[in-house]
Formats: C-alpha cells, structure tokens, sequence
C-alpha cells in the first residue's frame, strides 16, 4: 500500500518538476529540477520491479547526462541569456495550443491501446520466475546481443565525435 | 490498473511538457534538456506497458534509449560549445543564417 502512495507522490513530483525545468529563467535551475524529474522516474521504475533500470537511470542520466549539462552551462557561463525580449507571442501562443492538441492525441491513444491489450504472460520458460536484472541479463546477451554490439559502436562514435567536434582548429 | 494509468498519465504529461518547453524556450540548453524529458517520458511508459504485460523487451528498449540518449548529449553539447565560440550566444533566434 506504501508503494501506491509512493508512486503517487513521485509521479507528481515528476511532473511539477518538469514544469519548473521549462519555466525557469537561469538554465542552473532547470538543470537541478530536470535531475529531480529524473530521481523521482527512478523511485518509479523501482516501484515497477525494474531494479536494474532505476539503478542506470540515477547512474547514467542523473550522473553522467546532468553533470554534463552543468558543466557545459557553467563553462559557456551564460546565466541569463534573455536579453533581447522576446518577439514572437503568437509562436508562443501557437506552441501552447498544438501542444494541448498532442497531449488529447496521447490521451485518447493511451485509452486506445489500454483497452485493446490484454494482459498475458509472453514469457518463455526459461525466464519464470526470475527478477528483472536477471531477465534483463539473460534475454541481453541472447535475443539482443546484436544491438547490444552496435550500441557499443554507437557509443565510439559519440565519443570521437565529440573529441573531433571540440579540438581547437591548428 | 489506476496506477498503470496514473503511470501512463505521468508519461505522456512529461512528453507534453517536453514538447511545450521545446516550442516555447529560445535558450539552446533548455531546449534539449525538453529533449532529454521527452525520451525520459518515453521510457516511463516502456517500463510501464513492460510491468503490466509482464515483458522483458520493454525494458531493453528503454536500456538502448539510455545508450543512444548518452551519445546524443554528447554530440549535442560539443555542438553547443562550438556554436556559442562562433556566435557568442546560445540564443536560438540568433542562428539564422541559412534565413539569408
């Protein structure tokens, strides 16, 4: 019962913190609330029996992904960059109105979908039973280890990309 | 089943607010960090539908996404400092040229 409460709470945690990393001036601030949207998707994933998930979730984008961004912020130093004032109320106007038209297409989608799946067990033998970090080890280096090798190219090629994009022409 | 729906709620609130932050912010920073709570949103709801249909390839979706969203800030940032050594801004109504 604990848990529901739980995933309440942080679901709206989730949420207003997401409106504060978009409504906020200085680019420092929507950093911090945009790691707290991503601890408060980790409490989740956690109380949805995907240890595993959580575990990289807090590693990789609350670590790694957000330390990024505040370094790049703090180093390019910009603060406050609203300087100019903004021009463009319409596009604004407009940018508010399709999105309130997505998210009634996401809605009626999800309610689409809810009612046309049935909740059955596609598992194969092998997998009952386990907990989710061994289901997700087991099917990883089996049905997926093809992607699991070109994620490792993709990843090379992050990180020579960025080398190559940051490297002083001389 | 309301919690899968609160879950699925919260999931395509984020993608909305994503979008919205996108469209409406003119800094370049925040504009893809509503990218990164897009995908954030996205792998929400993969984890959700993958504990309610009790499925393990939801959860190695939202494992490729992680890897794939690593090296895109990756780039992206190292573009983002280039762009702000050219311009010296990170305003996105500043980049106009191909506008003429």
């Amino acid at each position: 019962m604990i848990s529901t409460y739980l995933s309440y709470i942080f679901g709206v945690v989730a949420v207003i913190a997401a409106a504060s990393t978009i409504l906020q001036k200085n680019p420092v601030y929507s950093a911090a609330s945009l790691i707290i949207v991503m601890i408060s998707l980790a409490v989740n994933y956690l109380l949805l029996d995907a240890e595993f998930i959580s575990a990289i979730q807090i590693i990789v984008y609350a670590g790694a992904v957000m330390v990024m961004f505040v370094f790049v912020i703090m180093f390019l130093n910009v603060g406050d960059v609203s300087k100019i004032k903004p021009n463009w109320s319409s596009g604004r106007i407009w940018g508010g109105f399709l999105t309130v038209v997505l998210f009634v297409q996401l809605f009626l989608a999800i309610q689409t979908i809810k009612n046309n799946v049935e909740a059955k067990d596609i598992l194969s033998e092998s997998l009952q039973g386990l907990d989710s970090t061994r289901m997700i080890g087991k099917v990883l280096f089996s049905d997926f280890l093809l992607p699991f090798e070109l994620v490792s190219v993709v990843l090379i090629v992050g990180i020579v990309g960025a080398v190559v994009l940051g490297k002083s022409k001389d | 089943m309301i919690l899968t729906n609160f879950h699925l709620l919260v999931g395509i609130l984020l993608f909305s607010i994503g979008v919205l932050g996108f469209l409406i912010r003119r800094n370049l920073l925040v504009c893809f960090m509503s990218i990164e709570l897009m995908l954030n949103s996205v792998n929400l709801i993969f984890v959700t539908y993958s504990n309610m249909l009790k499925s393990t390839i939801g959860l190695m979706y939202v494992f490729f996404i992680m890897a794939v969203a690593a090296a895109e800030v990756s780039i992206g940032l190292a573009i983002i400092i280039l762009l702000f050594r050219q311009k010296g801004t990170v305003d996105m109504d500043s980049l106009n040229t191909l506008k003429g």
